[in-house]
């Protein structure tokens, strides 16, 4: 199978992963409870794990890094601790529903949507600069677009938070383990990203990392293995947020999924991803059946088209028939699509992992070309 | 092994909040050379149920909560046990 849809699920892992959840399930517990080997293991692993998270994203301290079932728990958390009924949020036009839906779910919540064009960072700026004004109380932004790959400028939109005092929420579910994410630098109050997208996690992890001074509310109350007799939640982290046992032998291929990524390093992995699609773009460009939708100044790993031909669906359907892994439709994210005018048919999405090759390129657009 | 099981010294006992906290405190002073070692804490010395405790010896107590204090993983509590099973909670 060729695989190019990353940008759901890495599907190719390193070994180590699958060899570390493997050994996991057969030797550790759960941190925090018994204090017996299997449960030390256990929590020397989460350890491990939510200080290589912290050392990556730079977060101030590994208790900051909470682990969360996916990028859409972490959100609902890190919305549901800023904004409540009346308040006003600002959030860029490429937010996918898992930032939209928790918005809406809370119920009477002003949402100013900065819609700016598709690769036009300055805009954006401008759009938040405009709309970050005094009654609004959190600011949510998507790092990468998972529809378009487009890189928004979150460290300027950082920035203009950090000045008017207002929390900022970034969502790095496209760019964790391919793009800097910087927690401390950019000032964020949260930032929210998958395990088993660019970290080449197992599914069913996800971290939410939390900004010096936050205090996140719990979306569950439970178990922690600490201070059992109080019936409130602890109010320190993680176990303010972490109720119920761990999925730790995910975490242990997490936790190998993150050294994998540092070992190669996020220039490479950018470069890497980044050439494929380039290559992708500019053979689907030279096709004339395909408007494409990409930005030639800057790499991604995800690339987004709209055949002019065919349905977007008919296209992948027939892709999968010939063994090539893509998505198509509206990825989540509609309100990404209405911003950047594809509402109507969604597109088709390709993303790549760094197990992709060239090779893999020109048989898709060998594929493409035949019909 | 019991808290102060092993040998009958005198120890100190230095409460913390979660195990991520022993756990660091733990790790932040073996790497100053201390002698470090966590457990779940005895059921006695804390009220609010389940925690644990990084035990130090006595001729480390007072450098270990320096160094626990400029690390920001300062101890809830400490406790004096003279290796008879009792403890004594002390100022930090």
């Amino acid at each position: 199978m060729i695989y190019f849809d990353s940008a759901a699920t890495t599907l190719q892992k390193p070994a180590s992963v699958a060899r570390a959840v493997a050994e996991a399930i057969g030797t550790v517990t759960t941190p925090g409870r018994g204090d017996h080997p299997a449960a030390r293991r256990a929590a020397e692993l989460m350890l491990n794990c939510r200080t290589e998270a912290a050392e990556l994203f730079h977060v101030a301290q590994p208790e900051n890094v909470i682990f969360t079932s996916n990028a859409t728990h972490a959100l609902n958390i890190a919305i549901k601790s800023l904004v409540k009924p009346g308040d006003t949020v600002v959030i860029s036009g490429y937010e996918h529903n898992a930032v939209t839906r928790p918005l809406t779910a809370i119920g009477d919540v002003t949402v100013k949507v900065v819609n700016g064009r598709l690769f036009d960072p300055e805009q954006m700026v401008d759009g938040f600069v405009r709309a970050l004004t005094g009654e609004v109380k959190a600011a949510v932004c998507t790092h990468v677009s998972n529809v378009f790959g487009y890189a928004l400028p979150v460290r300027e939109i950082a920035s203009l938070c950090r000045k008017r005092g207002i929390p900022l929420i970034v969502d790095a579910s496209q760019s964790a383990g391919i793009l800097p994410v910087d927690v401390a630098g950019w000032g964020a109050a949260y930032a929210a990203m998958p395990g088993h997208k660019g970290l080449y996690g197992p599914q069913g992890t996800g971290l939410l990392l939390c900004g010096e001074g936050q205090m996140p509310g719990p979306l569950l109350e439970g178990g922690t293995g600490s201070l059992s007799r109080q019936q409130e939640m602890p109010d320190f982290l993680p176990d303010r947020l972490e109720a119920g046992t761990h999925n730790v032998h995910s975490v242990a291929g997490l936790l190998e999924g993150i050294r994998f990524v540092k070992e190669r390093g996020l220039t490479r992995i950018a470069r890497q991803e980044g050439e494929l699609m380039a290559a992708l773009g500019e053979g689907l460009e030279r096709l004339g059946r395909f408007r494409v939708f990409r930005n030639r100044e800057t790499e991604s790993s995800v690339l987004s088209v709209v055949p002019l031909e065919e349905d977007p669906e008919v296209l992948a359907a027939r892709l999968a028939e010939q063994d090539v892994a893509l998505r198509a439709g509206l990825h989540c994210a509609p309100l990404a699509h209405m911003t950047a005018g594809t509402a109507k048919t969604g597109t088709v999405r390709f993303s790549a992992s760094v197990f992709n090759t060239m090779a893999e390129v020109e048989q898709v657009l060998r594929l493409l070309a035949a019909r | 092994m019991l808290i102060g099981e092993a040998l009958a010294l005198p120890y100190y006992l230095l409460l913390c909040r979660s195990i991520t906290h022993a756990q660091r405190m733990s790790t932040l002073l073996e790497r100053s050379g201390i002698s470090a070692p966590y457990y779940r804490a005895p059921s006695g010395l804390t009220d609010r149920g389940c925690s644990y405790a990084v035990r130090v010896g006595t001729n480390h107590y007072q450098t270990a909560v320096q160094i626990l204090k400029a690390g920001g993983l300062p101890p809830m509590r400490a406790f004096y046990s003279a290796g008879d099973g009792a403890h004594r909670e002390v100022t930090i």
